[in-house]
């Protein structure tokens, strides 16, 4: 169990998170989003002991991190790709962390296998791709195969074949029943594997959810076509309900496709088109986060 | 904590940055004690009891070693993934100063073989005795170890300290060849007592100071910085 706990950091004037509550449940994989700035990486880190909270705390299993004994064993983190020597292979990188924590060789070149980076493990770091680096950082991460793993944008500088190794790495581990915190300022790169989302915005605690009830909430209207679209407007405005008009044919109401098509039927009017727009869930992430993201 | 010290040999071993530094080191002795019996008319008993000197740039270089060890981590950010597998800083920088004292020693010792290998056979070889290992004329190396371990392990204190890869190095060089003096001359009470005026000491018994006291002196500067730097590294945030 990570909770987080009435969390804040301040950078001198700056509030880099204020307040920020949310617990991530054992055995989930929960996306951690925000835009750029928000404060996920600030949460992160406190959360790993690397940065002081200025008030609250962030904890693993009720523990601060430095109070986890064999941490390396208990949680795996990755946090910017670029943490590794140039002039070191990425093997002998992780012969280092392996040495430091106490775990055996053998497992050195198990993790290479497992993050696909066999090939280039004994070229020195500075040759990689950026998702080479990634790769990288997953497998320090594994090394002391640990139940809890928190991943800083991950997805960063990736491309399309990389996300999607990412997406089948984040399966296989919550089939292996890990709980996962994976934080991201794209939605649509965590939303295919994320149970809940957590979203945070300007430091502050937004909203979390499932993915499904983040859905629900920007459940959106129904579009419909008709050559007679004034009479149409002008039936569904008797029934109560909110319409806005749309050129040159067309026009969106607030209620469910199965009344308008009554409706229309029940007076006699054509309709060429009658489409539920579906709420995203990049929309709702839009929508609580003020439309500041980048995609 | 072996195994915390196994890992910074490690990395050590795994780049090539030590390697360079000693290789390096190794050209200025090897040119040093070179021009050192090429100069010299007679090899007699004082110019051979100078000759180890030739390794003196051995303390330097372990000073930078020392920082390197520690700023290393700032400057390639591989402080987070060392810090993620020990939380308790402080055991990281004792290892790393452990690692940097045996760097130290280490560059002294291979330094200071180098000018024997070089000596003994031109000694030989131009029909001298060779006087280099008298009981007087063994005292500059073993000063000379005991100052690289002990500054390498400086070295690892400044860094800590500083954590800016240049500004550690160039705070150094700053400060013994222009401070120190400076400081020196305002402050002649302190003077013998300063970082500069104590490694002399250990290979020349000042007016002021034992080569032990020395000694002494350059530890307790070695085990100030480390220790503020460990203050400062337990409570600094690393973003």
């Amino acid at each position: 169990m990570i909770e987080v706990a009435g969390l804040t950091k301040r950078y001198g004037s700056k509030l880099a998170v204020e307040s920020l509550d949310f617990r991530v449940p054992p055995g989930t994989i929960t996306g951690f989003l925000g835009p750029n700035g928000a404060g996920k990486t600030t949460t992160l880190r406190c959360l790993l002991g690397l940065v002081k909270p200025t008030a609250g705390s962030a904890t693993i299993d009720g523990l601060l991190y430095r109070d986890l004994g064999e941490p390396s064993k208990r949680v795996g983190a990755v946090l910017e790709a670029s943490n590794v020597h140039p002039g070191r292979s990425g093997r002998n990188h992780l012969r280092v962390l392996a040495a430091a924590a106490s775990i055996p060789e053998s497992r050195v070149d198990e993790v290479i296998e497992i993050v696909e980076l066999t090939s280039v493990a004994r070229r020195r770091a500075k040759t990689y791709s950026l998702g080479m680096r990634q790769r990288l950082g997953l497998a320090a991460a594994l090394l002391g195969d640990p139940e809890v793993l928190i991943l800083d944008e991950p997805a960063n500088g990736l491309d399309p074949q990389g996300i999607r190794w990412l997406r089948g790495f984040l399966r296989s581990m919550s089939a292996e029943g890990k709980t996962v915190l994976v934080s991201s300022h794209v939605l649509s790169e965590v939303e295919q594997t994320v149970d809940e989302v957590v979203i945070i915005h300007r430091g502050r605690f937004v909203a979390h959810a499932t993915t499904a009830e983040l859905a629900a909430r920007v459940a959106g209207n129904v579009r419909a076509r008709s050559p007679e679209v004034g009479r149409l407007r002008e039936v569904l405005q008797a029934a109560g309900i909110a319409v806005t008009p749309l050129e040159p044919d067309g026009l969106t109401a607030d209620t469910s496709p199965e009344r308008i098509g009554e409706l229309a039927a029940a007076n006699g009017i054509v309709l060429h088109e009658l489409v539920a727009e579906s709420g995203s869930l990049e929309e709702a992430f839009l929508e609580l986060t003020g439309g500041e993201t980048v995609i | 904590m072996t195994a915390l010290f196994r890992s910074e040999l490690l990395k050590l071993r795994t780049t090539r940055t030590a390697v360079v530094l000693a290789l390096g080191l190794y050209l200025i002795t090897g040119i040093a004690v070179v021009a050192a019996l090429v100069v010299n008319d007679s090899l007699d008993r004082s110019v051979q009891r100078d000759l180890p000197g030739s390794a003196g740039f051995a303390v330097l270089f372990s000073i930078l070693f020392g920082i390197l060890v520690m700023t290393g981590e700032y400057r390639h950010g591989t402080a987070t993934p060392t810090f993620l597998a020990t939380p308790q800083r402080e055991r990281v920088l004792i290892a790393k100063a452990l690692a940097a004292l045996v760097g130290g020693l280490t560059l002294a010792l291979s330094s200071l073989m180098l000018v024997y290998a070089v000596a003994v056979p031109w000694l030989l070889a131009t029909g001298n005795s060779v006087l280099l290992f008298e009981r007087d004329a063994l005292r500059d190396p073993l000063g000379l170890v005991v100052a690289c371990a002990i500054w390498g392990a400086l070295g690892v204190g400044i860094g800590a300290v500083v954590r800016s890869q240049v500004g550690a190095m160039i705070g150094v060089l700053v400060w013994f060849l222009i401070l120190e003096p400076l400081v020196g001359h305002v402050l002649s009470g302190v003077a013998p007592y300063l970082p500069g005026a104590g490694l002399e000491a250990i290979f020349s018994d000042s007016d002021d100071l034992s080569a032990w006291a020395g000694a002494a002196v350059s530890l307790g500067y070695a085990a100030a910085f480390c220790a503020v730097g460990t203050v400062l590294t337990a409570r600094r945030d690393i973003t």
